[in-house]
């Protein structure tokens, strides 16, 4: 199995599987302009992802490579977030903050599966909660005036809409 | 990747090119006029590529890898980092890239590092110019130890709240902080699925309606049975026929007891399946052969409206409708049959009237002609 060294923003070096490192698109692509092959020894320096992330973006990777390719989304329907496996909900049992990093990762690196996984996860913790609530998990300050707050609430939505 | 982005990634482009670019002319012209030239050519570039790739003059090959690769590793933003990765970059594949070009010897590093400076420094000052890219750039830069949620990048939080009820959004999500307020209110994106029914409030201004028919580009669904709207009926035609016509893809509409009098915006909602007319009593029945231009229907309710037998027949013979429901239009046992034979070969539930001393034997009758053909599943009468 040809192998492929990723370099961290911290410098650490990875040597993962090939076809590990291509579920990323932006590495796949990156790999296919560069006419990169498997004698080429120099890591694919990755900015903006520091070691601690990386390991936990190719821990994920490697357990998803067998997985067929994401379906493209349905636009016209509404997303899911209760099919998250098992082993995902295990995996990103983490602080906010990891996740917060996983998210950014996955963006970068354009990989779909741990994109949507993670925001899923977000979302879950975000879901049926009252403004009050969010801000508590998420650590969040309320910027709003005491009457721009007492205008939303009288009105339900309907601020909202305007 | 948005324009915003397109653009921050230009910048880096830019300063790359212009990097190398500099070197170049510093030893072929003293031209200085030539960086203000490429990086008009650049962001024009960047505003039309549909990736990073394609920002670059795809004629010069050897300038493509290399700010290929840069651009790359940089989809999505311009981390300070990039500063000494474009190093990194520019000195391993200089050689090649100076051979290619025929310009030995290449830079030194320290005069890419000063032309490195140079760019961040423009690079700070577009942001400025940018608004709302310096928050984001910000953002970006702040230390994970301290990233929260609300101060994560627009695309980001956009791509979380998709999974996210719009009703959930604004009754819960959008009180939380200014950030999402704006972001939820902005984004279209996530005003796809329209049930106004969630909201449990039954009127909209017409500042209301206006605003959310802002988003009608991305609407989906659009649902507001029995939802009082305080307008006029002329603003409700104008709002309708003006926002709807850039619903391509909506494909499910309930009107249900609107006062709308007009039904010609229907003629742009090509994509539409569903489509919910009860009781919406200020249409004429000459209104309900609109219904005709909505090729890809299959659900109609036309249920006491004043659609009469004769348009319901035309319609039937033009649609491939699966469920219809003209409940309280009065029909003979003779319209019955022609709405069945026009439409026999996809129609699975019809709910209909039959008009007052038609004969109910004759109805039976044709009940069971049906019920022998497996294509009718369900057929129900009011009397």
């Amino acid at each position: 199995m040809p192998q492929i060294k990723l370099q961290s923003s911290d410098g650490e070096s990875f040597e993962i599987d090939l076809e590990v490192a291509r579920q990323s698109v932006t590495i796949k692509t990156m790999l296919e302009d560069l006419g990169w092959d498997e004698s080429d020894d120099d890591p694919v320096p990755l900015p903006n992802v520091n070691a601690a992330i990386l390991k936990k973006v190719v821990q994920w990777a490697t357990f998803h490579k067998d997985d067929p390719p994401p379906p493209e989304d349905d636009e016209n329907k509404e997303k899911r977030t209760d099919d998250i496996c098992t082993w995902d909900a295990e995996f990103l049992k983490v602080d906010q903050g990891t996740l917060f990093e996983l998210i950014l990762a996955a963006n970068y690196l354009d990989i779909k599966g741990l994109l949507d996984v993670t925001c899923k996860t977000v979302a879950n913790m975000i879901k049926g909660k009252s403004p009050e609530e969010i801000r508590k998990t998420f650590n969040i300050k309320n910027d709003f005036t005491p009457a721009e707050e007492e205008q939303m609430m009288s009105c339900n939505c309907s601020a909202t809409m305007e | 990747m948005t324009d915003r982005n397109l653009m921050l990634l230009g910048n880096i482009i830019f300063a790359f090119n212009i990097t190398y670019k500099t070197y170049f002319f510093e030893k072929t012209s003293n031209s200085t006029s030539h960086g203000h030239y490429n990086r008009a050519m650049l962001y024009k570039s960047v505003h039309k590529a549909k990736n990073p790739f394609q920002m670059l003059d795809s004629n010069h090959k050897c300038q493509q890898n290399i700010t290929g690769n840069i651009g790359c590793l940089s989809t999505e933003f311009v981390p300070k980092e990039l500063g000494p990765f474009l190093i990194h970059r520019i000195v391993k594949h200089v050689e090649k890239v100076a051979g290619y070009l025929g310009f030995l010897p290449p830079p030194t590093s320290a005069k890419i590092v000063r032309f490195v400076g140079i760019y961040e420094s423009r690079i700070d000052n577009d942001l400025e110019l940018l608004g709302n890219g310096t928050t984001v750039y910000n953002n970006y830069l702040t230390s994970t130890k301290t990233r929260s949620l609300e101060k994560l990048p627009e695309v980001i939080i956009v791509n979380i709240f998709k999974y996210i009820q719009l009703t959930d959004l604004l009754q819960n999500v959008s009180k939380t902080c200014k950030t999402f307020y704006n972001i939820i209110r902005q984004n279209s994106v996530l005003w796809k699925h329209f049930y106004f029914e969630e909201f449990n409030v039954v009127e909209l201004s017409e500042s209301q309606l206006q605003s959310i028919l802002t988003h009608s580009v991305q609407f989906r669904e659009f649902l507001i049975p029995e939802t009082e709207l305080k307008l006029e009926v002329p603003t409700i035609d104008l709002l309708f026929t003006n926002h709807f016509c850039n619903s391509k893809f909506l494909y499910w509409l309930d009107l249900t007891y609107c006062r709308l009098s007009t039904l010609g915006f229907l003629k742009c909602l090509t994509n539409l399946e569903i489509l919910n007319l009860s009781n919406c009593v200020n249409l004429i029945d000459e209104d309900f052969l609109a219904v005709a231009h909505c090729t890809k229907l299959d659900q109609l309710h036309l249920s006491f409206t004043k659609v009469s037998p004769h348009s319901v027949l035309k319609l039937a013979s033009k649609l491939k409708l699966i469920s219809l429901d003209i409940c309280g239009v009065d029909l003979t046992v003779a319209h019955c049959y022609g709405i069945l034979e026009r439409c026999y070969e996809s129609i699975m539930f019809i709910h209909l009237t039959l008009a007052i001393g038609e004969n109910e034997q004759e109805f039976e009758i044709l009940q069971s002609y049906y019920r022998d053909c497996s294509i009718v599943k369900t057929f129900r009468t009011l009397n």
